[in-house]
């Protein structure tokens, strides 16, 4: 089921009402069973998957915490998450070998006057990618490998299954730690009038980002890497400015959809972005851009593997094979390896060049003046947009291409759509309203900060409670401002996206990893 | 302190936080039952308040950022629809678009009736891919004929004009009855047909068929063919058509309404979830919306049955004068191994098709020889313009022939751009086409061959 769909608009509602009115008891199986309904109803069969490696994870979690011997524990913790990255593999990578040894074979035939030069003949297997298993398999080895190093399992196994399957992260993110997750469900479930109308807010932002902005600027991306040939300068360089605004928007904003969801819910999930593109430097931007995944790949991948704590030497290659690792889960294509190798590649320089100025105080003072960090914002924005042609690009001469137009000076050819797609778009019309949408919102936080305690509006709900109005005659004055505030402008985009999801809607782009 | 002191947010900073907390205190002391209605109904209002401006300030943002117009048809007695004149359409559904219909109902720029003195005027008639909402109305192959055919001729000191007269889901009829009631006032010089797969296969109703938004022909048993209005009769009365009637004002004048209607229309055919509940939603009103939709008057036309018995007399007059003969003479075999939907072998249902095909193609022929003749009566040459379609279109390059065939005999000039146009498997993507519609490059392709085809006829 899609964030952007209508069955999401009459699904959601329905969960909510019904979490709210169920005893306390029965909540955490509501969910349960509204993530498992959320999740098969694209394909019912991998529900079995979802729950097979549920349990799995579940009882391996509690004898990795059973047993004192470490040798044992490593044990059961090695299988655990060679059975994770198994199915991963079986499922997201299957096609890729088969794809690799072909071409190699069909390479090396011709190369050699081989019998093979047309490949060995491997054909795909029918294998459908099961959504969110990257998303899932990272969150149950963060659970095993958390409990090997000794935090506490989870012992009730539907607390466990709501963290494995919670409908709102389960597709795309953003990756939870259980032990945040598994917090909340000690608290009273509760939430504020106001929590709640800023969740509606944040849906409502989300599908903004996804419907009016994201999937308006893919026909730009299409039009420039279908024809990478035709494009100029200009064209190559707004092409791939629009896939990197389009990736944003669409990632965001399916992550603001899903933590309004939870925020419905009483739930909270981490922030997964924050302003990516102002970084000025590529080790800033990934603490910035899908920061959730940047962070299990910092604990559970560069720091196994020595982190920064060995030689200058050691740590790039460190960084280098955590990124390229990083690239290889976002998909099963050379395309996705090469672009992690990029910015592993970038962030070891990015460490060597820090290094510097460390031992270099003019060059440092000369990199912190406003000239200085202006350079280092522009740069770090150029590596990223070129890391995202490799990211985008379903081949590598395809990235080839679109490199040769962004970095030969050249015009376009007259069938070149780049420009004509993006000016003829509702892309600048969106952005105004986007404007306006964070302008409101930002003057609503102003309101809320000054306004104090008359506006505190912390009921439970269901329902308001209606003894906090004053008894004068201002009685509308005392209205919860900021939150009518959210529900209005949530009603505003919605009403605003009726006009604005005209073409075609594209699928999330994370989806497919 | 007054009371309105507490909403002032000066003041809250400067209240002691005990004092603040002992008002809040007060504020939460349980009230009677009348003060929680009357803060209910306060309540209440404020959120239908709120909503009625959101309502009002959307519909103002999209009118001022262009979105939402994406209605462009009206009910028309005679064609079955047209366009709705003097309307801004904003076109995303393939390309994008935004441009504005013009007076005339057309999707042109504003042309006037009578023609120019010493301008050329050429009329394009055609379906979507003429009409071709895809491209702004400056990309249109209709646009770029005329800029390009008065840059060559600009030393010459000729001037030529074009007009688009192109519909969506247009068929040969409805081609015919458009150059009778609307082309012909123009005085075009030459009308170009733009002519597609399928144009013939709309001419008669299929079996099952019993309304249709567009006239169709008939044949008595004396073999005379003229137009048929009874399904479009049907197809007026109908609940859908009797809406578009009734909604005219709201589809062209309210935002919101014309998105609304466009995702209704969207869901509906992608969404089972939307098409259960809203049957459901609308099942106790349906009966109100019948009873609305009974009432709507068809007479909003004006005297359109004297319009239609012109063009039914000038159809049986046409007809009377111009040859009936057959323009398919071929049989097309079928592959071998080809089977049906159901698996078994096709020989025989392609022999249905094929009889079909024939049958809708050698009446098309008789329709292309009237408006040829209609043409010649009233000062024109016709062109007819055969557009690309995918290789596996059989029976369509076979009418293509047999137009050609027809054309030679009748003196009528054929531009067959699907042999210019590069071959297409089905759904093999193109940068000449968006989805099934040519993109600007399409259109500038087009626009090249029909200048090369029409060079002849000109210098006629």
């Amino acid at each position: 089921m899609l964030f952007n769909s209508f069955e999401y608009l009459v699904f959601l509602p329905v969960v909510v009402l019904a979490y709210w009115l169920v005893p306390r008891q029965v909540k955490p199986v509501l969910l349960i069973a509204a993530s498992y309904f959320f999740y098969m109803y694209s394909f019912k069969v991998y529900g079995l998957l979802l729950l097979g490696l549920t349990a799995a994870n579940y009882v391996l979690g509690l004898l990795v915490s059973r047993f004192e011997r470490l040798d044992a524990r490593r044990l059961i913790l090695v299988a655990g998450i060679a059975l994770n990255l198994s199915m991963l593999a079986l499922f997201k990578y299957t096609n890729f070998i088969l794809d690799s040894i072909n071409t190699s074979c069909a390479w090396l035939g011709r190369f050699m006057a081989f019998p093979l030069d047309k490949g060995v003949g491997i054909s795909d297997l029918p294998i459908i990618l099961p959504l969110g298993i990257s998303f899932f398999v990272f969150e149950f080895i963060h659970y095993l490998v958390d409990i090997y190093k000794g935090s506490k399992p989870v012992k009730n196994p539907l607390r466990f299954a709501l963290f494995a399957s919670f409908f709102p992260s389960q597709i795309a993110g953003p990756i939870k730690r259980y032990q945040d997750f598994d917090k909340q469900l000690d608290e009273k479930p509760q939430v504020t009038f106001d929590q709640f109308s800023s969740g509606l807010f944040l849906i409502a932002q989300g599908l903004f980002k996804k419907t009016a902005l994201g999937d308006n600027l893919a026909p730009v991306v299409k039009a420039g890497f279908d024809n990478p040939n035709l494009m100029g300068t200009f064209e190559g360089w707004l092409c791939i400015t629009a896939f990197a605004f389009q990736i944003y928007y669409d990632f965001s904003g399916y992550t603001d959809i899903g933590r309004g969801s939870a925020k419905l819910l009483g739930y909270s999930l981490p922030e997964n972005f924050n302003m990516p593109y102002i970084a000025s430097s590529l080790r800033e931007f990934w603490h910035r851009w899908h920061m959730s995944l940047s962070t299990w790949l910092r604990d559970y991948l560069f720091i196994p593997l020595g982190g920064s704590r060995g030689q200058e030497a050691q740590t790039y290659a460190n960084l280098i094979t955590t990124m390229l690792l990083g690239g290889l889960w976002h998909g099963a294509s050379w395309t996705f390896v090469l672009w992690g190798l990029f910015h592993g590649v970038g962030l070891a320089i990015n460490r060597a060049w820090d290094k510097q100025l460390q031992n270099a105080p003019a060059l440092s003072r000369a990199v912190n003046s406003v000239f200085g960090l202006a350079l280092a914002h522009a740069i770090t924005l150029v590596t990223v947009l070129c890391g995202w042609v490799l990211f985008r690009a379903k081949t590598v001469p395809e990235a080839i291409g679109v490199f040769k137009a962004m970095f030969t000076p050249c015009v376009a050819q007259i069938d070149c759509e780049v420009a004509n797609a993006f000016f003829n778009s509702p892309v600048p019309a969106a952005i105004c309203v986007y404007f306006f949408i964070v302008g409101g919102a930002a003057v609503v936080k102003l309101i809320e900060r000054n306004a104090g305690d008359s506006y505190d509006s912390a009921q439970n709900l269901p329902g308001l409670d209606l003894k906090s109005f004053a008894n004068t005659r201002w009685h509308f004055a005392i209205m919860p401002l900021p939150a009518m505030a959210h529900i209005g402008f949530s009603f505003f985009i919605g009403l605003v996206l009726l006009a604005f999801c005209r073409g075609e809607s594209q699928p999330f782009i994370y989806f497919q990893f | 302190m007054s009371p309105t002191t507490i909403f002032d947010p000066e003041v809250i900073h400067t209240i002691p936080s005990q004092q603040r907390l002992g008002r809040k205190n007060a504020l939460q002391q349980p009230r009677n039952a009348s003060q929680k209605i009357l803060a209910g109904l306060l309540v209440g209002s404020s959120v239908v308040l709120l909503f009625g401006v959101m309502l009002v300030l959307s519909e103002i943002a999209l009118g001022l950022i262009g979105l939402g117009d994406d209605e462009y048809i009206k009910v028309d007695p005679v064609l079955g629809i047209t366009h709705l004149e003097n309307k801004w359409v904003d076109f995303r559904h393939e390309g994008f678009s935004r441009a504005k219909i013009s007076s005339q109902g057309l999707r042109d720029v504003e042309h006037q009736i009578a023609k120019p003195e010493g301008v050329t005027r050429i009329a394009f008639i055609g379906d979507s891919k003429t009409q071709a909402l895809q491209v702004n109305i400056e990309d249109t192959f209709v646009r770029l004929v005329e800029k390009e055919l008065n840059s060559q001729a600009a030393s010459q000191k000729k001037k030529f004009e074009t007009i688009n007269f192109g519909m969506s889901s247009y068929g040969l009829v409805q081609y015919f009855v458009s150059f009778l009631s609307q082309v012909r006032p123009y005085s075009p010089d030459v009308t170009v047909v733009v002519y597609h797969i399928f144009d013939s296969t709309e001419n008669l109703p299929k079996f099952g068929t019993t309304s249709l938004p567009a006239p169709t022909l008939s044949l008595n048993n004396k073999d005379e063919l003229t137009i048929d209005y009874n399904f479009l009769d049907c197809w007026l009365h109908t609940d859908g058509a009797k809406y578009m009637i009734a909604s005219e004002w709201l589809r062209r004048n309210c935002h919101l309404f014309q998105a609304l209607s466009a995702d209704d229309f969207m869901l509906r055919s992608g969404s089972k979830w939307y098409m259960n509940i809203v049957s459901k939603l609308f099942a106790p009103f349906s009966g109100g919306f019948q009873n609305a939709m009974d009432n709507v008057p068809l007479a909003k036309f004006g005297d359109y049955e004297r319009r239609r018995r012109a063009i039914c007399e000038e159809t049986r007059t046409l007809d009377r004068q111009v040859s009936h003969d057959n323009i398919w003479t071929w049989t097309v075999k079928p592959r071998l191994g080809d089977k049906n939907a159901s698996g078994a072998d096709g020989k025989e249902d392609f022999k249905l098709l094929h009889d079909a095909a024939s049958a809708d193609v050698n009446l098309a022929g008789r329709v292309v020889r009237m408006l040829n003749l209609a043409c010649r009566k009233s000062g024109s040459k016709l062109v007819l313009v055969t557009l690309p379609a995918p290789d596996n279109m059989v029976f369509y390059f076979k009418e293509i022939k047999a137009l050609k065939k027809l054309a030679e005999k009748e003196g009528i000039t054929v531009i067959d751009a699907n042999a210019q146009f590069p071959s297409l498997a089905p759904m093999q993507s193109s940068p000449l086409y968006y989805r099934s519609h040519f993109s600007p490059a399409g259109h500038r392709k087009m626009a090249n061959i029909i200048i090369e085809g029409l060079k002849p006829v000109l210098n006629q």
